[in-house]
């Protein structure tokens, strides 16, 4: 447990995203978006991610996500993800008792259902890894009634930025460790069951670790 | 006994080229060799029986994960492919895919019409397991276990299927898209006794 909880605290230290306010457009919450490191496009968003124990995340939002999940309890030092961007917010965290990962997902708006979530994931971990990005856009649309993909995007072990391109805008994440950042995407494909977006991934310095267009689909 | 030895080699050599060939080919491709993106059909009258029909062509075709795409030659055209990979192009609908599918749904969420899905179109729809228990979708509503009929289903955050018959023990025949070593079948299932599982209602039926 105190293992953890130096872990925790380490990890907390690193990842709270308190950088200088962008000017760009603002986040789903209304907050305005963090600067991007100045070797992104200068019209890039960077959102808000913060990474801590359950124990001092907000906890109705917790309970509502839990309630959704249909989760009775998780260990008060289980590690939360949570992160607000520029169509959508999340909340992931690993399930310490089994190879499971979950997120609950938030938009600007849902097509239907009250509360603070439009969709919720479970994904399995195979190695550690995610192995499947569980994509969740049945239910969430941004402000102007466009469907909104979350999904999540597994980052190389020495990632430290994540940029996703859907055609609308390019989002910057930072990572929290390795667990699997939950990003949104526009992109719909024709079927409607699927989005695509680029997908760049930067360490810290900004040298460049993979750049590619990927297309995910909803499953399971 | 050198021409033993001989033949012993030559068949582990060819066992072992037998083997990584067959690993490396699990990749049928069925969907690239027999899918196509067709335009789905328009239906103003649709029944549970109907929906049994598109259920029943499925029967004994394999399982895919994030897939919707199957003949009725009653096999599995990609068994073994690895689990919950969804690029594997294999034959078959996962539960959520061949659910959307045989309730015949729109791609659009806000739409109730229905829709006839060729077998082999390739389509899975925006619903996961999770979606179709939550009722997202203005077809779908969430429904008390102890009222579900035929072609309803029982959905959990992981897994769909639907009911073809109930058993006078209680459980139900479940037709579903169970899984990549099972496919898609009608098994003896007790999701309705199992506090994992809600009910759920596609709207709209005619009969």
């Amino acid at each position: 447990v105190l293992a953890l909880a130096a872990a925790a605290a380490v990890l907390v230290a690193v990842v709270r995203d308190g950088g200088d306010e962008g000017a760009a457009s603002r986040l789903v919450d209304g907050s305005l978006p963090l600067r991007p490191p100045e070797w992104f496009d200068r019209n890039a968003v960077r959102g808000r991610v913060l990474l801590r124990p359950a124990a001092k995340v907000e906890p109705r939002r917790l309970r509502s996500c839990m309630r959704l999940l249909r989760l009775d309890s998780i260990p008060r030092q289980t590690l939360v993800v949570e992160r607000v961007g520029l169509r959508g917010r999340s909340l992931t965290f690993r399930d310490p008792r089994a190879p499971q990962i979950y997120a609950c997902d938030a938009s600007a708006g849902t097509r239907e259902g009250a509360g603070p979530w439009c969709g919720a994931s479970v994904g399995r971990l195979r190695a550690g890894a995610v192995t499947d990005p569980r994509v969740d856009l049945a239910n969430c649309v941004d402000a102007s009634g466009r469907a909104v993909a979350f999904a999540w995007v597994e980052p190389r072990p020495t990632t430290t930025w994540l940029a996703i391109d859907d055609g609308d805008g390019v989002e910057v994440y930072r990572t929290a460790g390795t667990v699997p950042v939950r990003i949104t995407s526009v992109d719909m494909g024709d079927d409607a069951s699927s989005t695509s977006f680029g997908l760049t991934q930067y360490t810290a310095e900004g040298g460049r670790l993979d750049d590619r267009d990927v297309t995910v689909a909803v499953a399971g | 006994m050198r021409g033993r030895v001989l033949f012993a080699a030559t068949f582990v050599v060819a066992l072992a080229l037998t083997v990584s060939t067959g690993a490396a080919a699990y990749h049928t491709n069925f969907v690239g060799n027999n899918c196509n993106y067709n335009d789905a059909t328009p239906t103003s009258y649709f029944t549970r029986d109907g929906s049994i029909t598109v259920a029943l062509r499925a029967r004994w075709e394999g399982y895919q994960w994030g897939g919707g795409c199957w003949n009725d030659d009653d096999v599995d055209n990609s068994p073994g492919d690895p689990t919950q990979d969804p690029n594997t192009r294999g034959e078959g609908g996962d539960c959520s895919g061949f659910t959307f599918k045989v309730w015949r749904e729109s791609v659009h969420t806000s739409d109730k019409g229905a829709y006839q899905w060729n077998m082999l179109r390739f389509i899975h729809g925006p619903y996961a397991s999770g979606d179709f228990k939550a009722g997202v979708g203005a077809p779908n509503v969430t429904y008390g276990k102890v009222g579900l009929i035929r072609m309803d289903a029982l959905a959990s955050a992981s897994h769909i299927g639907m009911v073809y018959a109930r058993n006078a023990d209680g459980s139900d025949q479940i037709v579903e898209a169970k899984g990549e070593a099972y496919g898609t079948n009608i098994w003896t299932r007790t999701y309705r006794g199992n506090s994992d599982y809600g009910g759920v209602r596609r709207l709209g039926w005619d009969a």
